[in-house]
């Protein structure tokens, strides 16, 4: 299987619908004045197939990918895609306000907006001039 | 002679040592890029279909207006550019993986495509093109008569 994607040498249909691949899908992560974004990279990913929880503190991602069919009877001449699992997780950090997650799917890709605690968010204190 | 000796190649000097380590380090990280599915962006399957051919590519996060499709002879384009991070200058970056910028990548087509019958659907960050083969192209029946 893993030779498949390795070597992108030509590899038969059979060895491509093994359905155990674990796939780590690429990421990007930031912080905001607000909080934490996370961005995961999930083409070829249905709604339906994503599953996103959070255990505590973990939150893990878990997304079944579909070999992207085409039309008709059809045999694949060359693959570099693979159907398989992705599978990601993030240790959040303690000021994350869990109850405020946000989670967006488009075009492939899961953007996970992680507010922090109001009262971790940095005070403004107001100096008045006497 | 006192100096050449002191330049001597088997003297050890730490920092050549690391510097050492470091070509080690990058051509391990090289041979390993070569091979990898980063290296050629983005990941493609080639299908042969009843009708012709059909590529379907990964482009996450790509807008369809950002995709590029041609075909000059025998040769199939696929181009195009994946949009950067939209970071304001108070936002710090901790980590990334995705790829930004511009990709291209050809194709040989193993047979004559009709480029009036090309049709690509772009959903879930899959890019599925369908490229049937030009009639003249068609292998063709011969009907034998009868004597």
């Amino acid at each position: 299987m893993s030779t498949c994607v390795s070597t992108k040498k030509n590899c038969d249909v059979q060895s491509s619908t093994e359905s155990k691949t674990q796939l780590s899908p690429y990421t990007d992560s930031y912080k905001t004045q607000e909080g934490f974004v996370i961005k995961v990279d999930l083409p070829g990913v249905s709604k339906e197939n994503l599953d996103i929880q959070l255990d505590s503190s973990l939150l893990k991602i878990e997304a079944y990918r579909n070999l992207p069919k085409v039309e008709g009877d059809s045999k694949l001449l060359y693959s570099e895609i693979v159907e398989g699992k992705y599978l990601r997780s993030f240790k959040l950090p303690d000021t994350v306000d869990v109850e405020r997650i946000q989670a967006k799917f488009e075009n492939g890709v899961l953007e996970l907006v992680l507010p922090e605690k109001a009262e971790t968010q940095p005070k403004k204190i107001k100096v008045e001039l006497t | 002679m006192l100096f050449p000796q002191l330049f001597n190649q088997n003297v050890h000097h730490p920092f050549h040592a690391l510097e050492d380590f470091h070509r080690q380090f990058n051509q391990l990280f090289n041979e390993w890029a070569v091979d990898s599915q980063r290296d050629d962006l983005p990941p493609v399957n080639i299908w042969k279909t009843s009708d012709g051919l059909a590529l379907t590519a990964e482009l996450p996060g790509v807008h369809a207006d950002d995709i590029e499709l041609s075909v000059h002879q025998n040769q199939l384009t696929l181009s195009g550019k994946r949009k950067p991070l939209n970071l304001s200058e108070t936002d710090k970056l901790y980590r990334q993986e995705r790829d930004y910028g511009d990709f291209e990548r050809k194709f040989e087509l193993p047979l004559k495509v009709d480029v009036t019958k090309i049709e690509a659907k772009f959903a879930d960050g899959i890019l599925r093109v369908e490229l049937p083969q030009a009639e003249e192209d068609k292998p063709k029946k011969i009907s034998i008569q009868p004597k």
